[in-house]
């Protein structure tokens, strides 16, 4: 059987997780050049073959660990975990590596001098309907995190607007209300009137290595697995 | 066939049976019960973008229909397949149901909606069941009686039919009072000295330093009011004899034959008026004119869906933890949905599937 694992094939991502594989003493063969994405891994025990690397966007890597398709892989645990419901039934967040920290969080507009909190949230949603003839509107491209948190606050009476972009400009524009989205120092948050919950932080997410529960597996992959795993905890700054 | 045997019973009453699409749009159903709803149903896309999914339930689309009819009160049954993405039973299954929509006379219905749920039970053959009743508007006049302020009391009333959580907002209130206005930016803090003008115009001011559109969005009204909500309930806390009094309400549980007294025994205790409660427990009581294992009121049975307005009922055969039969009165889905006067609407849904289950 093949052994895959995946790392993310573009910025800032890639060129940490290649880093890392390199200080863990693996070799690792690139693509040969651009337009292919296809590479090999050297120094895992029992696999001197080498074992197959493919170059994926992060998301698809969420998607695949998740079928199954790949063993293992680096991505954001944000994108994992919005990937599908229950993620744990389906993924082993192994390592968590110290890079692509961001926060996944709740946050309203400033002028919104009443609500600091879910609580104060659920409040206003309940109420929307009554006083503006439509229920609340979460702008956000995370329906399953957003939805989570949610429910866990008992908010249920919103709607979610997907956003695929510039999330942080859909108040001002007036296509939502409020938004969920990635932030990594808030700024951008700030300078489009935007606060976030005290208790809006929904995920604070890093680039994770994550193993398939699901993908087929015999002892050698299983401890191939292993040992990339604990060798890169040993590099990882967290 | 269980179905046939209900859908026949439910035509002899008079029961009309709308036309009710297997795919339907899923704004309504996501409209009214909120976007949760949208991880236990079965969503596709048409081609021009409008959601669709597979029913969920009738209610809504039967409201819908009785909306589009422009019609006076009627009564309408319905049976079929439903879909919901559920974990441990079959995401297909056999739903039947009443809605009684349009009859003012409230009590009246409710009455006759326990009265028709029990006996399409009995027309389908089911034996050994037993009935479970609350009603949330006896909660609200309980908030009524004990002078609860405006912002609590919604709070409140939205938690019921979750204990828990209406103990734990219990306990939020009568402890600690929330510092809110630490919270509050300066000049908003500031503007609350002067008065319910200068908040509004403070809000409106940020408003238009973040670009937020004034319209069509929280208006600087809406912002400013639950800033002067907040501000008031400050300082104040629930006193301790109204936590207890809410707390010993939430656990009457009793047989529904005694459940009148109980109430006005409760009334008379700690010196409250609510009106008309125990004449409706009085009323529900004597419709039943056949004999179940077991009939209770449970003052904190309710539905957390914000159009549920008073009556709920489940009916339970022995041995099981799933109701076979769940109902209610739901005043609030109609405007909801967007009618522009509230209609009265009261009805149950039978979970056929679940009759022919062995213990």
């Amino acid at each position: 059987m093949t052994f895959t694992l995946a790392l993310p094939s573009k910025g800032r991502l890639r060129e940490k997780a290649i880093e890392l594989f390199s200080a863990a003493g693996f070799k690792l063969n690139l693509p040969e050049d651009d337009r292919s994405y296809q590479g090999y891994l050297f120094g895992v025990p029992g696999m001197d073959a080498g074992i197959d690397v493919v170059f994926l966007s992060a998301s698809e890597i969420s998607r695949e660990l998740i079928s199954g398709n790949i063993h293992i892989g680096i991505t954001g645990e944000d994108l994992a975990r919005e990937s599908v419901m229950n993620a744990e039934e389906y993924l082993e967040f192994a390592v968590r590596l110290g890079f692509g920290h961001a926060n996944v969080v709740i946050a309203v507009p400033e002028a919104w001098a009443d609500v600091e909190s879910m609580a104060d949230l659920d409040d206003v949603a309940a109420d929307f309907r009554n006083r503006h003839g439509r229920r609340l509107r979460i702008a956000t491209k995370y329906w399953n995190l957003t939805q989570g948190y949610f429910a866990d606050h008992g908010i249920a009476v919103y709607r979610i607007v997907e956003s695929l972009g510039a999330t942080e400009a859909a108040p001002a524009a007036g296509q939502a209300d409020a938004i969920v989205d990635i932030t990594s120092t808030g700024s951008t948050l700030k300078a489009n009137g935007l606060r976030i919950l005290t208790d809006g932080v929904i995920l604070k997410s890093q680039a994770n290595l994550i193993v398939s529960k699901v993908a087929e597996t015999d002892d050698l992959s299983a401890k191939a697995a292993l040992a990339i795993c604990s060798s890169l905890s040993k590099v990882a700054a967290n | 066939m269980s179905l046939t045997a209900i859908t026949d019973y439910l035509a002899s009453v008079g029961c009309e049976f709308p036309e009710i699409g297997l795919l339907q749009p899923a704004d309504p159903f996501l409209d009214t019960t909120g976007e949760d709803l949208r991880r236990r149903i079965f969503i596709t896309q048409e081609n021009s973008g409008t959601t669709l999914c597979l029913r969920p339930e009738f209610t809504v689309p039967v409201c819908i229909a009785h909306l589009q009819g422009a019609r006076g009160p009627a009564r309408y049954a319905y049976g079929g397949s439903a879909f919901r993405q559920r974990r441990n039973e079959a995401s297909e299954f056999i739903q039947a149901g009443f809605e009684d929509l349009g009859n003012s006379d409230r009590l009246q219905a409710d009455l006759n909606c326990i009265e028709v749920a029990l006996r399409t039970l009995d027309a389908a053959g089911v034996k050994e069941t037993s009935l479970i009743v609350g009603n949330q508007s006896i909660f609200m006049k309980l908030l009524d009686a004990l002078e609860i302020p405006k912002a609590w009391r919604k709070k409140l009333i939205r938690a019921f039919g979750d204990t828990d959580l209406l103990k734990t907002h219990l306990d939020v209130l009568s402890g600690q009072a929330n510092p809110v206005l630490e919270g509050l930016p300066p000049e908003i803090r500031t503007a609350l000295n002067l008065g319910r003008p200068a908040v509004e115009e403070a809000v409106k001011e940020k408003m238009l330093a973040d670009g937020l559109p004034l319209t069509g969005g929280r208006t600087s009204e809406a912002i400013a009011e639950r800033i002067l909500e907040k501000a008031e309930l400050d300082a104040v806390r629930l006193e301790a004899e109204k936590q207890t009094i809410l707390e010993a309400f939430l656990q009457i549980d009793v047989s529904l034959a005694d459940a009148a007294s109980t109430i006005s025994g409760f009334e008379s205790e700690f010196g409250l008026v609510l009106p008309q409660a125990a004449d409706a427990l009085e009323a529900y009581n004597s419709t039943l004119d056949r004999k179940l294992d077991a009939a209770v009121y449970r003052a904190s049975f309710g539905r957390r869906l914000d159009y549920y307005t008073g009556l709920v009922f489940e009916v339970y055969r022995n041995g099981f933890d799933r109701p076979l039969v769940g109902g209610g009165r739901y005043d609030h889905l109609m405007t909801l949905l967007g009618s522009e006067k509230e209609v009265p609407a009261v009805g149950f849904a039978v979970w056929v599937d679940r009759l022919g289950e062995k213990p």
